[in-house]
């Protein structure tokens, strides 16, 4: 163990530098050839009593071999976190756990009390979980969080404390190590966040490291940087366990991959023959649903709406003012918000100069990292947010219009869609009540009972969930109930903002068909905001990519993704992990 | 500055060098400063709101005497238009003369300070006593000790429903009259403040393991604590380690605004032990209309009330490092 260390001190100043030395090669080697898995678990079934009983996971069988990284696939309900956690014995309070074999290290896991388990978590497994904001004490210092480790393990002698966590920090690439050793999760950026708790679970020196979605809440070029630091670990033959419902992210870094759906193992192999030929029904299906430049144009899944349905009770509402088809929907102006900075030092322009147009029938996208100002420029072209200068123009008007009757026509025309529908449903609605909310004093009761029905039956929903509260909706029927809300008043465009960024890729797969097919039927224009590019590149004829707060590259969407000019969008580009056999 | 897309504003220069933090400390003690003004306002306008004549309210049952009636009028400057007398009260206040008990024919500062001593006794040691039995039964009742959270919900329930002069009058009955442990007579001794304190002290501590509990609760629940478990902690050491001091930054407040309460006297309490204090003086006040020491009392637990929260809510900033944005980068 302690040549182990040295080693990687040594390797801290010039990463990258791993696959090359000489001593982690023979020592993979060697690893590979061994015949001992580090973790070997059969027929696994975990189980949870009390109020909800539930199988999350039943008959899995699973190994990890010193130096491989094996990756658990599948949608959130799969049972691949539960696998995670009950791997630490931390699969919580009211679980089951059988298996015919769980071997932890050499050592029977089955027979491990609270005392070994501890020793375990950290110093032989360790433990990355998903968003470093949340997974890292908001209150400690990075310094605190690290030392945990080294004491609680007794890594190093006390004394030693401080040197150890400078050199676990530079060793993850954290640029002036003293200086961030005493800040809190707060001040890092995300991906230094990342390579901190990174750090904080390396530094009991474990010989398995468990990755619970590591890179899913990061911006697509940060999860690039990540993926690059799980390589260099990887070379130097740390084993891995991770856990993904992105199969790109996968693919770039897992040896052997097992899918798993409803809390069994549907298929397993080496990463490149499962992704490239898979066998089971569910993995194909998982496959063909990831949205991407061959996708365009085709169904991701199944969904298939009534056009005609469609056409007649979602089709833009005909004013006899809007006719005129050379007058874009929407429209913006140079466009400028700033926000104050905290500590009132200075302004942050969030939206800079920002022109676009929107005619009926087209699909925009507005693609761009956290902070790019993309949500900003949502609520400004809702008219929710004033511009500091510039002007959104609906139909032509603006939305500074005095008219409060033409003002409220603009209001219909315009409808939005968020990432987080269930949050924006009043609870105490029923479904009728939240999709019907619009309507309400425009239409009789008897119009608005057909018009719920009718939209309801468009977006593919069962006319029973219209009773029932917002809050029993699994998230793709609430994205489906949002959409129907959206179109209750017949709007000419509606603004979606990561509407399928919380969603499973099978249901964000039937959510985009949706939006697809509705916009087909109803000429409807959409203008769809995702860090996602694959999503965009599937879904948009057009799109703009933003960059704090500025348009840096706009145009057609083939066109910027195989052609692109900024050095931004090319970054963003390249950063995109594709499913590829790494 | 340009490419980045941040502006910085000129005229903010100055603004700069102070963090979001020292803008939040000097906007709370201007709140508090607000506070005391307004409460030394409400005072003077309470007096000539009140039906009759200032003097004879100030005055009392001594409305007859002539002497003090014209130095009455001289001190307050009754002779004088109202906002001359306003400005007179305003600036005496601050200046610790809070004018004079002519029922007991003493300066209501000196009154007030004599009996700042015993309640100030009860307040700060009931306070200890329920800050640290909210810890311990806090800490005690989210560990796996099964039954334990049970038995301690009915206790809870107990000391919060019941009236707290039915706690004292138990008290007193079982442990001063029955068994003769802990004597209230004598008030120069620390058994004395035993009943009282177990009165004020069990309740609250019961409030604030309340508090405390469902902050532990929520923290263990946050994915750090599953981190911090994977580390290898115990359930006791995530609680001891991470849990414990989430759970104190909604506790830090409350402490203040308790405090803030027990400073201005523990009336129900200081009577039913018959204990002298700030409490047992507004009572008595009240009953001979002493209108300048009720006055003074007022203020006075005001500004212990005021100050009492300011403090705790300072404290809340400063132990909270999401507050310091001076250093991000």
């Amino acid at each position: 163990m302690t040549a182990a260390v040295s080693e990687r001190s040594e390797l801290a100043g010039e990463s990258g530098a791993g696959a090359d030395a000489p001593g982690s090669i023979t020592r993979l080697a060697a690893a590979r050839d061994s015949a001992q898995p580090l973790l070997r678990v059969k027929n696994l079934s975990v189980s949870f009593t009390g109020r909800h009983p539930v199988d999350a996971v039943s008959g899995l069988d699973l190994s990890v071999y010193p130096g491989q990284t094996v990756a658990l696939v599948g949608e959130s309900g799969s049972g691949k976190s539960v696998t995670a956690r009950t791997i630490v014995g931390l699969a919580g309070e009211h679980s089951r756990i059988s298996a015919d074999e769980f071997q932890l290290s050499g050592r029977d896991a089955l027979a491990f009390g609270e005392r070994q388990w501890q020793a375990v978590r950290g110093g032989v497994v360790g433990f990355v979980l998903q968003d470093a904001l949340t997974a890292l004490d908001p209150l400690r210092t990075v310094k605190r969080e690290i030392t945990e480790v080294l004491r609680t393990h007794k890594v190093v002698p006390r004394r030693e404390y401080e040197r150890r966590v400078l050199e676990l920090l530079a060793d993850v690439g954290v640029d002036d190590p003293e200086h961030r050793v005493n800040q809190y999760p707060h001040q890092l950026s995300g991906g230094l966040r990342q390579r901190a708790l990174i750090a904080s679970s390396l530094a009991g020196e474990p010989e398995l490291l468990v990755l619970d979605e590591p890179t899913t809440a990061l911006d697509v070029t940060i999860q690039a940087q990540i993926i690059e630091l799980l390589r260099e670990y990887q070379r130097r033959g740390t084993a891995m366990l991770m856990i993904s419902h992105d199969l790109a992210v996968v693919s770039q870094l897992a040896d052997q991959v097992i899918v798993m759906h409803d809390g069994k193992a549907v298929e397993e192999g080496p990463v490149a023959r499962v992704l490239s030929q898979p066998v089971a029904a569910y993995t194909k299906s998982l496959l063909a649903a990831v949205p991407s430049a061959a996708s365009r144009g085709q169904r991701l899944s199944g969904e298939r709406i009534n056009v005609n349905e469609a056409a007649e009770l979602a089709r833009p509402a005909q004013d006899p003012n809007w006719v005129a088809a050379e007058v874009p929907v929407l429209q913006a102006d140079n466009v400028t918000r700033y926000f104050p900075l905290p500590g009132g030092r200075g302004r942050r322009r969030a939206v800079a100069d920002v022109s676009l147009r929107l005619h009926r029938g087209q699909k925009l996208g507005i693609v761009g990292e956290s902070g790019s100002g993309k949500s900003t420029l949502a609520r400004i072209l809702l008219g929710l947010i004033a511009p500091d200068s510039g002007e959104v123009r609906v139909h032509g008007e603006s939305w500074t219009v005095k008219d409060r009757e033409l003002w409220r026509r603009l209001r219909h025309s315009v409808q939005f869609i968020s990432q987080d529908p269930i949050g924006s449903f009043d609870m105490r609605y029923t479904v009728a009540e939240v999709i019907s909310e619009p309507i309400q004093g425009v239409l009789s009761p008897k119009e608005i009972a057909e018009r719920t029905a009718g939209l309801l039956h468009i977006v593919g929903l069962d006319e029973r969930v219209l009773k029932v509260s917002p809050r029993l909706l699994s998230g793709g029927q609430a994205q489906r109930v949002a959409i129907c809300r959206a179109l209750a008043l017949r709007p000419s465009v509606i603004i979606c903002d990561e509407p399928v960024s919380a969603l499973d890729v099978s249901i964000q797969a039937q959510v985009l068909d949706l939006l697809h097919e509705l916009n087909r039927a109803t000429g409807t224009a959409l203008a769809f905001i995702s860090h996602d590019l694959g999503v965009v590149r599937h879904l948009c004829d057009q799109v703009i990519v933003m960059n704090n707060g500025f348009v840096v590259e706009r145009g057609d969407a083939d066109e910027v993704f195989d052609h692109p000019e900024h050095p931004y969008t090319r970054s963003l580009i390249s950063a995109i992990p594709q499913i590829s056999a790494k | 500055m340009e490419l980045v897309g941040i502006v910085v504003d000129k005229s903010a220069d100055s603004r700069r060098r102070f963090g979001l933090r020292t803008r939040m400390i000097v906007a709370r003690v201007a709140q508090a400063v607000f506070v005391l003004w307004a409460a030394i306002t409400v005072t003077f306008l309470a007096i000539h709101a009140m039906p009759g004549d200032v003097v004879s309210l100030l005055l009392g049952e001594n409305r007859n005497d002539d002497v003090l009636r014209a130095s009455i009028i001289e001190r307050w400057g009754l002779d004088q238009p109202v906002w001359s007398q306003y400005f007179i009260y305003l600036m005496r206040i601050p200046s610790g003369d809070l004018g004079t008990s002519y029922t007991l024919r003493k300066p209501v500062s000196e009154l007030i300070a004599e009996m700042m001593v015993p309640t100030f006794q009860l307040a700060a040691t009931a306070l200890v006593v329920a800050v640290v039995l909210g810890f311990l039964i806090a800490y005690a009742t989210t560990g796996r000790i099964p039954g334990l959270r049970p038995a301690t919900n009915v206790l809870e329930l107990i000391f919060l429903s019941a009236p707290p002069f039915w706690i004292g009058i138990v008290l007193l009955a079982v442990f001063s009259f029955n068994l003769g442990w802990f004597s209230v007579v004598d008030l120069s001794s620390w058994q004395s403040l035993v009943l009282p304190v177990t009165a004020i002290g069990l309740p609250m501590g019961f409030y604030m393991a309340q508090v405390l509990r469902d902050g532990i609760d929520r923290a263990l629940e946050k994915p750090f604590s599953l981190t911090a478990r994977s580390r290898g902690l115990s359930w006791a050491g995530v609680r001891r380690h991470h849990a414990l001091r989430h759970a104190s930054l909604p506790a830090i407040p409350l402490i203040g605004l308790v405090a803030g309460g027990l400073l201005g006297g523990a009336v129900i309490t200081e009577t039913v032990f018959a204990r002298p204090g700030l409490g047992q003086i507004a009572v008595n006040a009240v009953l001979v209309k002493d209108i300048p020491l009720i006055l003074g009392i007022a203020l006075v637990s005001t500004f212990a009330y005021i100050v009492a929260s300011t403090t705790a809510d300072l404290v809340g900033v400063l132990t909270d490092p999401r507050f310091n944005t001076e250093q991000k980068g």
